[in-house]
């Protein structure tokens, strides 16, 4: 590193730490550990600061923060509209499917986008499926799970076969390949684009909607089975909630 | 040394309790049975294909409750055949190699994942951003920690891992084979690595045209040239560091670029290779312009287990390729045939009878094999009539032949080498069938053709329309202008400088992790970002896939078009 740059960033870090100062050592409750780090100059950052190395050297030193003991790895949940687009895919037998057709018929679906020869995040997502299946089949048999190709070119009916039987997946699961340009098409609608045009970038959602022209549920990030149904469950109580309002206004 | 000169005896006295000590340690850790000595092919083998020690595979639990087999998600699934580790939907794998796993993780810049944040500018989301930059201080992995880490998903330093890593169920002896694979893994450099230099060859065979072939070598050994240049530039000024580049100087090595020029029957191709392969080793295979089966090509580079990257050839090996160790831009003509036999099912009137006639080398008979089988999947009825011709003349007369058959819908003529003789018997005896169909090697012949014979005929043609404007290729033609290279088929330069710019960008993201499939999974993973493609629509792989382009249109010749072509398809992929 350069020299400017060096006490420019130095700088910064003084200006940085500065507030910290009083209030460490006004703190009555720090634990007396601080004696050990010596000249008191240094950043406390919760319960996490002292456990790291001692970093730094004079006025600048500090302890290492050594990262987080458990990874936040919360899904976010958003609830949007989305206009289906008028596409023809193709379902894991070759046969077409319209797809605004499939989402018009009656039943709540679960939706995932993936791609048969992606290796860390599609086997959790369709794992998270395959074990999924039965307990929201067992809240409505009329339920369909999708999973959607972002690899069109490559993952053929045929593959996409083979990658529903290595997820046991029912008869009411569902995998679509389709032309590229209109998978592209699906992606943009369900608001799904991926960073730099490059499926390797694709988030990790997966979508729920109850009834056909309900908003959508989507989360971002990796889930549980037990969020899989939580999440479900709340969609079609959601649904139960409206059809009990809508019988119970005065016509 | 001289201190223990000095302190002699007493340092022996240590060393026998140390070993003693050492000793007792061994039969109270074997007692505990926590891990003896793992046999690292079953490790292999586990890590690869998530079957354990008994011979089934393991089972385990990923997002705290979501039951899946070994088989599902392996280690290699996440972890890659390197041990490198990948990136996807925002989900961070880190490098579990030999290196990485049983070495302290400590805050230091000179370790690489403290400064591959800084070179990984690939746009990715802020949950990727903030696992790459957290830091995961840990002390260095021990048998037993890595097995806890395993199956409790804990780490040394007590900290959880990512929900995402599964929670395996491993016997003692799993755990133990895993352990002794995972210290070998990745553990030095590959072979072609010298401290201040990589080995790359491109290979050329002879038998093609002279002048093609010199153009392509100088377009290649152009790129290594201007490669070392930048090199030599940034290291004589260590001090200017733009995008923290200082911290990457001892990851700058030049390229020394080989060329393997192979002659003679493709059977001789494996001794030539490894002649080549033992006066230097190579790092990769960068390009190349083979005349002929790739195949021995591909077996050697398996072999060796070394990247081919992206070679000119029309005639991939096609079996055997998911996770081989050659990368193709397409599947050359066996797709063109796979393409053609779509197109034919397509048509509202499908051909009844169709005739075939192809030369007796690899370039005849590959596609004409694969045309006929995908002809038979999907047009149960039809008749094949397929004619294979040894030499020039017997193509002529061949084609002479089937002008006057009169019951034949669809002509297609796979010539490999007797281009310019089919054509001219095109030309000569205009065919009855309604259609005539040629491969894209023919096409620069098939411009010849006189108008109503070149009315019918149907060129498959695996690359992007012509006439499409790409603002890139215009950069790769004015890089290879501004160096007064010849341009002689401007096709096979343009794919040796997108091999050559993908192997440019890709050695960089290596760091200095010199694994040759690590430098595969990064092309993998990010060959779809490539903003000109080269010839091809649009190029994309995924972890094992090897063909970059999958599909074909089906075009048709004319002169008024800019071209000389037009799409009569969409894009077919078969």
């Amino acid at each position: 590193m350069p020299g400017p740059a060096r006490s420019l960033r130095a700088f910064m870090f003084a200006v940085a730490v500065l507030p910290w100062v009083p209030a460490a050592l006004a703190n009555p409750m720090d634990d007396g550990r601080d004696g050990a780090r010596g000249g008191g100059h240094e950043m406390t950052m919760g319960d996490h600061g002292k456990d790291g190395p001692l970093m730094g050297h004079g006025a600048q030193q500090f302890y290492m923060y050594p990262g987080p003991m458990t990874p936040n790895a919360a899904p976010k949940r958003s609830r949007v509209h989305y206009e289906i687009p008028h596409v023809t895919l193709y379902n894991e037998d070759g046969a077409a499917v319209e797809l605004d057709r499939l989402l018009h018929r009656p039943g709540p679906v679960a939706l995932q986008f993936i791609f048969t020869s992606c290796a860390t995040i599609c086997p959790v997502l369709s794992a998270g499926f395959s074990q999924a299946q039965a307990a929201l089949l067992a809240r409505d048999p009329s339920t369909r799970l999708i999973s959607i190709s972002i690899d069109p070119e490559y993952d053929t009916p045929a593959r996409l076969r083979t990658y529903a039987e290595r997820y046991h997946a029912g008869r009411n699961w569902i995998f679509l390949t389709g032309r590229l340009g209109d998978i592209r098409t699906v992606i943009e609608a369900f608001d799904a684009l991926y960073r730099a045009g490059s499926k390797m970038y694709h988030r990790p959602y997966t979508y729920f909607r109850g009834r056909p022209g309900d908003d959508w549920v989507r989360l971002d990030g990796l889930l549980s089975e037990a969020d899989l149904v939580r999440e479900f469950d709340a969609v079609l109580a959601a649904d139960a909630k409206e059809t009990h309002r809508a019988a119970a206004e005065p016509r | 040394m001289s201190s223990s000169q000095v302190s002699g005896p007493s340092r022996s006295h240590v060393r026998g309790r140390l070993v003693l000590l050492s000793l007792l340690f061994g039969i109270i850790a074997s007692d505990a049975g926590a891990q003896g000595q793992g046999d690292a092919t079953l490790g292999e083998r586990l890590y690869r294909t998530g079957i354990g020690a008994d011979g089934n595979p393991v089972t385990a639990i990923t997002q705290g409750d979501v039951r899946i087999a070994g088989d599902q998600l392996p280690c290699v699934s996440c972890h890659r055949p390197s041990g490198m580790g990948t990136s996807e939907g925002g989900t961070y794998v880190p490098p579990i190699t030999a290196n990485h796993l049983f070495a302290a993780r400590e805050a230091n810049r000179a370790l690489r994942n403290e400064r591959f944040k800084e070179m990984y500018k690939e746009v990715q989301s802020e949950r990727f951003y903030q696992d790459v930059r957290k830091a995961r201080l840990r002390p260095a992995y021990t048998p037993d920690t890595l097995a806890a880490a395993l199956r409790e998903g804990v780490d040394p330093a007590g900290r959880h891992l990512n929900p995402a890593m599964p929670r395996y169920k491993l016997s003692d002896a799993d755990a133990a084979n895993l352990t002794a694979y995972l210290s070998t893994l990745s553990r030095g450099d590959d072979p072609g690595v010298a401290p201040d230099e990589v080995h790359f060859a491109t290979i050329v065979t002879e038998g093609g045209d002279a002048a093609r072939t010199d153009a392509f070598v100088k377009t290649v050994e152009a790129y290594a040239e201007w490669i070392n240049r930048d090199i030599r530039d940034d290291l004589a000024r260590p001090g200017f560091s733009p995008y923290y580049r200082d911290e990457f100087l001892d990851s700058y090595r030049e390229w020394r670029l080989h060329v393997w020029r192979l002659e003679g029957p493709p059977e001789s191709w494996p001794a030539q290779l490894e002649r080549y392969y033992a006066a230097q080793p190579v790092f990769a295979v960068l390009s190349g312009l083979v005349e002929g089966d790739f195949t021995p090509i591909a077996d050697f580079c398996d072999a060796r287990r070394m990247p081919c990257l992206f070679p000119v050839t029309e005639l991939p090996r096609t079996d055997r390729a998911a996770g081989a160790y050659t990368l193709y831009f397409s599947r050359g003509l066996e797709l063109e045939a796979d393409a053609l036999a779509v197109h034919l099912a397509a048509q509202a009137t499908p051909p009844g009878r169709v005739i075939v006639i192809h030369g007796a080398d690899a370039y005849g008979r590959r596609p004409a094999a694969r045309l006929f089988d995908a002809l038979q999947a999907r047009l149960p009825g039809l008749a094949i009539d397929s004619r294979e011709v040894t030499d020039a003349a017997a193509i002529g007369a061949a084609v002479a032949a089937a002008a006057e058959d009169e019951a034949v819908d669809v002509l297609v003529i796979w010539p490999g080498h007797m281009a310019d003789t089919a054509v001219a018997a095109l030309a000569a005896t205009p065919p009855r069938a309604g259609r005539i169909v040629l491969p894209s090697d023919a096409l620069a012949a098939a411009r010849s053709l006189p108008a109503p014979v070149r009315e019918k005929v149907l060129i498959t043609y695996p690359y992007d329309k012509p006439d499409r404007v790409r603002p890139d290729a215009y950069r790769a033609r004015a890089w290879v202008r501004s160096r007064r290279l010849p341009i002689v088929d401007w096709d096979d330069q343009r794919q040796a400088y997108f091999a050559m710019k993908m192997t440019e960008w890709a050695m960089a993201h290596l760091l200095s992790d010199y694994h040759r499939d690590y430098l595969i999974e990064i092309i993998e993973h990010e060959v779809e970002n490539s903003l000109d493609p080269g010839p091809q629509p649009q190029m994309a792989l995924g972890p094992g896939q090897r063909f970059g382009s999958k599909g074909a249109y089906l075009m048709r010749l004319d002169p008024e078009a800019p071209s000389g072509l037009v799409a009569v398809s969409d894009w077919i992929v078969p």
